[in-house]
């Protein structure tokens, strides 16, 4: 019964992750509109067959530039997420394995690095440099790598002392060698969970922060950027808001309903 | 939890909160860009700008500037701000009623939700309600929570036109209005985290409830709500502290990204408007002000699990 509940919240979540993925892999070739093409006679136009989510202040197609924003927010998330798992599982790998001084050391700070949360912490990297899409990716990348570190660190304290490891030692395999190819593969299955619930959160960060202002740059759209432009419209085009909102909901709940199965 | 752990958990906190304000500290040390210079602006000398130096402190050491920023933060001066001229201390005091009205109401809003509903669903586990409300907190974990706050303003600004969409009321005119327009706001944040520590209270009361001491009180005679109340709630309830603990956190730093929503002058507003100035006095402060509110909110949670959870102290 269990087992079968979880099968289908996977089954449900992997359905909306690949029409998110085809929506956004269509998106490269072919969008209904151009994204950017202006039309003054459409401007906040509501549903219409022509345009089925309607057009934004501007007369550009909703749809098209959905199609391309998500591109941009699913992109961010992923080199969030790849940034933070590289430094974090190299930071973790080494503190867990070796331990003693550096170890300590580096732990405290990843400590109180935690204690900003992710948001705040990248609003301020952004802060000290110039809003744009790379930085953001960059702030947001660092802002994950202490959660990463203290997940692959206790994964490799874990591991570290079991029989294979010992067994690869006596093989005459050295430090690297047991590092990252006897233990960092058996940290995959937790390591998978957190890198998708990171992801999320990556996404949601990037939504938060373009909804700001302060992360993806117009004319680039992203669907936290498109939330924000939305949001003086809310009286006269509520759908500018809100098929945004429905998408980013989407992305976020197919990935969650997979990362739930892992768990 | 007896007084030498507590102890040690305290100092361990004062040395945390000294290395985040040293990390704060340095990362505005090491930034391009001169202080004074961005104060003088177009109408710098070399002469008044190495006298404004002098007079700001910054021809000092690394860190006698450090100790004596940190004392003088301690003492409640958190310096001046470059772009109103007025003492950062007093911007965020003035602000900082807003933003914590906020975070009580959310918090609030949390537990009322959480507490009654997780009950609920575990009582009747496998039922229509509950699999209707595990579907219903699925969704509501995916909403972030400035979009729920945009659907909130939709719905109950526009449609049903409960409060004027954008229409803060500052709480030193009339408080009962600014309650008001501060719950929409609140339950905005609340939903997401709401979600997230229903499902964590539902599957902790179920795997509590299959244990030999909830057995026990069943065949005492006691129904199913006497049993998940009286006997279980208190040992499930020990991973939900700790998150609720987090979300507290959570939802304090949250405020920022819902403020622009709801049009609210807090402590987001001057945090994003300092930023995009440059005005690093404010940065700063605001920053060690609220990962120092993580950190204690962190400790005193550690504290509260000791307490409802002996076997935490005896552990370690």
């Amino acid at each position: 019964m269990k087992r079968r509940k979880k099968n289908l919240n996977f089954h449900i979540g992997l359905t909306i992750s690949v029409v998110m993925l085809i929506m956004i892999v269509v998106g490269l070739f072919y969008t209904p509109y151009n994204p950017e093409a202006m039309n003054s006679a459409l401007k906040n136009a509501g549903m219409s067959l022509a345009h089925p989510f309607g057009c934004d202040n501007f007369g550009r197609d909703i749809l098209s530039r959905i199609m391309v924003g998500s591109r941009t927010t699913v992109l961010v998330g992923l080199a969030t997420v790849v940034i933070g798992t590289f430094f974090g599982i190299i930071i973790g790998a080494f503190t867990g394995y070796f331990g003693g001084m550096a170890d300590e050391i580096l732990m405290r700070i990843m400590d109180a690095l935690l204690a900003f949360p992710s948001i705040l912490l990248a609003l301020v990297i952004i802060g000290l440099f110039e809003p744009s899409t790379w930085n953001l990716i960059m702030a947001l990348g660092i802002a994950f790598i202490p959660s990463f570190a203290r997940i692959v660190r206790s994964e490799f304290l874990r591991c570290k002392n079991m029989d294979y490891v010992t067994a690869a030692k006596l093989n005459g395999a050295g430090d690297m060698r047991v590092m990252f190819v006897h233990i960092l593969p058996n940290t995959i299955k937790v390591l998978s969970s957190s890198v998708l619930i990171g992801f999320n959160n990556a996404v949601l960060a990037e939504a938060g922060m373009s909804f700001l202002g302060i992360g993806v740059m117009p004319p680039d759209p992203s669907l936290g950027r498109m939330m924000s432009e939305a949001q003086s419209y809310i009286f006269s085009n509520p759908g500018f808001a809100i098929f945004p909102g429905m998408i980013l909901i989407l992305i976020i709940l197919g990935i969650s309903l997979i990362g739930s199965y892992l768990e | 939890m007896n007084a030498k752990k507590i102890i040690k958990k305290f100092i361990f906190m004062l040395l945390t909160l000294l290395l985040v304000s040293f990390l704060v500290f340095l990362a505005f040390a090491i930034i391009p860009g001169d202080p004074a210079v961005h104060k003088l602006g177009t109408q710098a000398t070399p002469e008044s700008l190495e006298a404004l130096r002098e007079e700001m402190g910054l021809n000092r050491p690394f860190f006698a500037r450090y100790a004596s920023w940190l004392i003088s933060f301690v003492k409640g001066d958190m310096g001046i701000s470059y772009s109103y001229n007025l003492p950062v201390g007093s911007m965020i005091l003035d602000k900082l009623p807003i933003t914590l009205t906020m975070t009580v109401l959310a918090f609030m809003f949390v537990l009322i939700i959480t507490f009654p509903t997780g009950i609920l669903c575990a009582k009747h586990n496998g039922g229509k309600l509950d699999r209707f409300i595990v579907i219903l907190n699925q969704i509501m974990m995916s909403v972030p929570s400035f979009f729920g706050g945009i659907l909130i303003t939709i719905i109950f600004g526009v449609v049903l036109k409960l409060f004027m969409p954008g229409g803060y009321i500052s709480y030193t005119k009339n408080f009962t209005k600014f309650l008001g327009y501060m719950c929409f706001p609140a339950i905005a944040i609340a939903i997401p985290k709401a979600a997230m520590s229903i499902k964590l209270l539902r599957s902790s009361i179920l795997s509590e409830a299959e244990k030999d001491y909830a057995r026990t009180a069943y065949s005492h005679g006691n129904t199913t709500g006497d049993v998940l109340i009286h006997h279980v709630l208190q040992n499930a309830m020990i991973p939900v502290v700790t998150f609720l603990g987090m979300a507290l956190a959570d939802i304090f730093a949250g405020s920022i990204i819902i403020e622009q929503v709801f049009n609210i002058p807090g402590m987001g507003r001057i945090l994003l408007s300092s930023i995009s100035n440059r005005d690093y006095p404010v940065v700063m402060a605001i920053l060690v002000l609220l990962s120092s509110a993580v950190i204690i909110i962190n400790f005193i949670v550690d504290i509260v699990y000791g307490i409802i959870d002996p076997r935490v102290s005896q552990d370690d």
